[in-house]
């Protein structure tokens, strides 16, 4: 059996129901389970949003010491941290789940992954990267957005419930005990920088180069969209991608696409984290991707009919008011001599 | 073939690694120094036994300085890699495959090995770590830590095997394009020298091959995952990825210059408790001496115009240290408001 799924708060449940639902058309074998990362008690959902697919409350899962590692994160850091958590709660409560499969809340799934399920028969991990070819710019993100927060999109993961992957996950976990803060110039970008080992550590990983996975705002520079005569989307590579000896043209029918950063209120806008592309623009600046526009205008469609403004109002149990930190001033004042002595040393 | 990148002062490293090279490849002993420095500025009557192809041959006058005014000396050089490597290549037609090695490397054992795996394979990159440190929490004090190794990339740019091939041209094409602006070791902006980039070649190039045979690159940095012994007159390492493998090469960084290479400060592996690090310390030293380093090493390299960070060692660093973590406390403490 294979087991998919996601991770989200309730305010995001429309689009984990988005995500089910096109789970259930393309690849109805999937158990699909939402990882629940609040309380559902506490917010008395009315019928109609109560999800018809299983939730798994995050407190439900045995996270050891999970009260000093809401106290630690914010609420992305939380999000991002339980991941390997869950997964190794699936190792351990469904041992017939020979393969575990976690997609973003912001992905839905466009095809059977009959080769994602070939390659989890072999491969202990299957990767997908933010880009398989050179950024073409320097606009965001480019290589060096990629470099400091990780090479891989931790989006999407897939495991297979082998020893390595058990190893790898039990090694994740450890790190994203303490460390799964967002902190570039100490080398931590949340789950997601840590899985550059994977690699590195393990053998058997499999960085899949499937122009048709993970799509999102990271990678559009090298994938174009059409649809075949039956209907299906369809990626073709750039024409004259940077640094490419041969002009190849591969067709790759989409997977599953990351609808990261979209925000169904601005269905002009492809996503608040990226200054590449745009849908259409008078002003001729960016680059127009007039070939994504329908695949964002069904994902809106689809999360308005899944109650997302409804969803949307529900704050999250876990989350606390931020940390101010007051007196700035008094603070610099205070370190003065510290810095002045720091430099002297330096100097001498 | 074999490609080195040296200043002057790092000569007599780089003729040492040629001796190690030529010593152990019976098959391919072609060898060539790459010199990221002033050929003029050489000691008065030295001769090389490999030829030396200065960075001057390669680039422009006005590119040149340029890239000497932008960078310090270690960040020109790594700058220059790509470069002299697609230039080897352009340079000796017939050369199908080669080794680019630091000048603190030095082979212990035949390198057919290399050129075998190469035959499968465009690239072959070693990483620096190739199992997890146990880690206790948040709590230990041991560096590097894994993190250190994200920040500067975990595939170690001090040895690459190249196979001539498109994929090979499109690379250096790519890398050389990018540490022609971005060379710089600026952590927080996910910049460090020629190196971190090689963290997208296995994703953007077919047929990366990463070696993690522990007889590879062995170096500082991953000598507490790795243990040497010697087995009938070879030296033979023990590994997460195998046990009981000949000694390749070694990466002297760092063990023959304390101050050079990105662990000045690493308190991990304790050398004074490996004796046969010691003693192939000891005979790498020897080895160098023979090469009058004395002559060399007050040469000052002639390209990388900025100043070198500078390594602070004993009090002063540790005052330093706990000076920033005052300032880190004063920046993080919860000041209650005052109304």
């Amino acid at each position: 059996m294979t087991l998919a799924f996601t991770i989200c708060s309730i305010n995001y449940l429309a689009q984990a129901r988005t995500l089910g639902e096109s789970l259930r058309q393309t690849n109805p074998d999937y158990r699909y389970i939402i990882g629940l990362v609040d309380i559902v008690s506490a917010a008395n959902l009315p019928d109609e949003l109560i999800p018809d697919y299983p939730m798994l409350e995050v407190d439900k899962i045995g996270i050891p010491d999970f009260g000093a590692m809401c106290d630690r994160y914010d609420i992305t850091e939380l999000n991002t941290a339980v991941k390997p958590f869950f997964i190794d709660y699936f190792y351990k409560t469904y041992p017939d789940a020979t393969e575990v499969i976690y997609f973003d809340p912001d992905i839905i799934v466009f095809q059977p992954l009959l080769d994602l399920n070939k390659a989890l028969k072999t491969y202990s991990l299957v990767l997908t990267p933010h880009t398989c070819s050179p950024t073409p710019d320097w606009e965001r993100p480019n290589e060096l957005h990629h470099l400091n927060t990780g090479i891989f999109n931790l989006g999407f993961i897939g495991l297979r419930a082998d020893e390595t992957a058990r190893r790898f996950v039990n090694w994740w976990k450890e790190r994203l005990v303490y460390e799964c803060r967002i902190d570039l110039c100490e080398g931590l970008f949340v789950d997601q920088h840590w899985v550059n080992f994977a690699p590195v550590y393990y053998d058997n990983v499999l960085i899949d180069h499937h122009l048709g996975y993970n799509v999102a705002y990271w990678n559009l520079h090298e994938r174009y969209f059409s649809k075949n005569q039956a209907g299906q989307w369809q990626i073709t590579g750039a024409i004259d991608p940077p640094f490419s000896s041969d002009n190849e043209t591969t067709v790759e029918p989409l997977q599953f696409f990351h609808y990261s950063g979209y925000n169904p209120d601005r269905p002009d806008e492809i996503s608040k984290y990226q200054t590449r592309f745009t849908f259409a623009d008078a002003s001729q600046t960016k680059e127009q991707r007039p070939d994504v526009r329908p695949l964002f205008d069904f994902y809106r469609e689809r999360l308005l009919a899944n109650y997302n403004e409804q969803y949307r109002q529900y704050p999250c149990v876990y989350i606390k008011p931020p940390v101010i930190l007051r007196y700035k001033r008094v603070r610099k004042f205070l370190q003065t001599p510290f810095n002045q002595v720091i430099s002297l040393l330096e100097s001498h | 073939m074999l490609l080195t990148i040296c200043t002057l002062r790092q000569l007599p490293q780089a003729l040492a690694l040629g001796d190690s090279f030529r010593q152990f490849s019976a098959t391919d002993p072609f060898i060539v120094i790459g010199l990221a420095d002033d050929p003029t500025q050489l000691p008065p009557g030295f001769t090389s036994p490999y030829p030396i192809l200065p960075i001057q041959d390669i680039l422009p006058v006005d590119e040149l300085r340029a890239l000497s005014a932008q960078y310090t000396p270690t960040e020109f050089a790594a700058a220059c890699k790509p470069v002299f490597i697609a230039e080897a290549f352009r340079r000796y037609p017939e050369i199908q495959r080669l080794i680019y090695a630091d000048p603190n490397i030095h082979f212990s054992a035949s390198i057919d090995p290399i050129w075998s795996q190469l035959e499968n394979t465009n690239f072959i990159l070693t990483p620096f770590i190739t199992r997890d440190f146990a880690m206790s929490g948040n709590t230990t004090k041991s560096w590097p830590d894994e993190k250190a190794f994200q920040n500067i990339g975990l595939y170690n740019a001090d040895f690459l095997a190249f196979k001539r091939s498109a994929e090979t041209e499109r690379m250096l094409a790519w890398w050389d394009n990018r540490v022609r602006e971005r060379a710089f070791i600026n952590f927080c902006a996910g910049l460090c020298l020629d190196q971190i980039w090689l963290m997208h070649v296995p994703v953007f190039f077919r047929n990366v091959a990463i070696v993690k045979n522990p007889g590879w690159h062995l170096g500082l940095w991953n000598l507490p995952e790795r243990s040497i012994h010697s087995a009938s007159g070879q030296w033979q390492v023990n590994g997460p990825s195998g046990q009981n493998q000949p000694l390749q090469f070694i990466n002297y960084k760092g063990l023959y210059n304390p101050d050079e290479g990105f662990f000045p400060h690493q308190n991990r592996a304790i050398l004074s408790k490996q004796p046969a690090i010691q003693s192939l310390i000891k005979n790498y030293q020897q080895t160098i001496s023979l090469q009058t380093p004395s002559v060399f090493e007050v040469i000052h390299p002639a390209y990388g115009q900025q100043p070198e960070a500078r390594i602070i060692r004993g009090w002063r660093y540790k005052t330093i240290q706990s000076m920033q973590e005052i300032n880190r406390f004063i920046d993080q403490v919860y000041l209650p408001a005052i109304r």
